[in-house]
């Protein structure tokens, strides 16, 4: 994640600097899905991620969730122990079927979790069709 | 000391004994989580002259389910989170998000000002800030001449 830059000066001193190249990692986000009679709900843990850096894409019957972070480096600290990746991006793509109205869906973003509500077409009430004689 | 091993400049004769302390300190969440060390939380850790801050992360959960606790030399991080609740009816398709109880702690290298230590839980992100103490701070001894 870092590399070393060298250069030497005039008196022969040798000035070597960690350059951090930071790299985003690509994780997919862990989801429940849960269906009700009335709608199926996607719950996906996105820590990190608030309503200002996630994005919803629904083309057709796919629906695509994700969401970025840069992990700010405090002011005046060094990362020096890394157990996860402090930049990553969020991905994860689902396949939606024709029961989903998709003008109803609505999202909501709290404390990382992004809850998805997605409301199933209400069924059309059955008619009855009048035959007229000519 | 378990952050001691990527700061290989000092040596550290307790560092061995900190790591087995380390091993013993796992938890663990209900489902199977990314994390390099392979406890939970993963932590970041950030350091300056005057403090150290871990970053961890931590979605969904309740603040009053998060407990931080400082004493002289040991921090200890507990929380816990529960499924959520589904409404009536309800029927999983799919459960991949963890739920349950974790409980870490770490051996501190060196005192911290325990007044001053400070947490904050914002989108999911856990972030803890211990202060160093003033005796652990960093001294520039001036030199005389002659």
């Amino acid at each position: 994640m870092s590399t070393e830059v060298r250069t030497v000066n005039k008196d022969n001193e040798a000035n070597v600097q960690r350059v951090e190249r930071r790299e985003a990692v690509v994780l997919s986000p862990a989801v429940d899905i849960l269906e009700t009679e009335k709608d199926v709900l996607l719950l996906a843990d996105m820590p990190g991620v608030n309503e200002k850096n996630v994005d919803i894409d629904l083309h057709g019957n796919s629906l695509t969730i994700k969401g970025h972070r840069e992990s700010p480096v405090p002011a005046g600290m060094e990362l020096i122990r890394t157990e996860y990746q402090p930049d990553y991006r969020y991905e994860r793509q689902f396949t939606m079927g024709d029961t989903i109205d998709r003008e109803k869906i609505t999202a909501v973003m709290k404390d990382g979790v992004l809850r998805l509500t997605l409301p199933k077409v209400k069924e059309l009430a059955p008619r009855r069709i009048e035959v007229k004689a000519c | 000391m378990f952050w001691r091993r990527s700061r290989q400049s000092t040596w550290n004769p307790w560092s061995d004994l900190w790591d087995l302390q380390d091993e013993f300190n796992r938890a663990f969440w209900a489902s199977p989580w990314q994390g390099l060390s392979g406890e939970f939380p993963a932590v970041n850790v950030y350091e300056s002259d005057d403090a150290l801050e871990l970053s961890m992360k931590l979605p969904g959960i309740n603040p009053k389910d998060l407990d931080v606790t400082v004493n002289q030399d040991t921090l200890t991080l507990k929380g816990s989170r529960e499924v959520d609740k589904a409404p009536e009816g309800a029927e999983y398709l799919r459960q991949e998000r963890g739920a349950g109880s974790f409980v870490r702690s770490f051996a501190l290298p060196f005192p911290v000002n325990t007044g001053e230590v400070a947490a904050r839980y914002q989108d999911g992100i856990l972030t803890v800030r211990l202060p160093k103490a003033e005796s652990a701070q960093p001294r520039k001894i001036a030199i005389k001449a002659g």
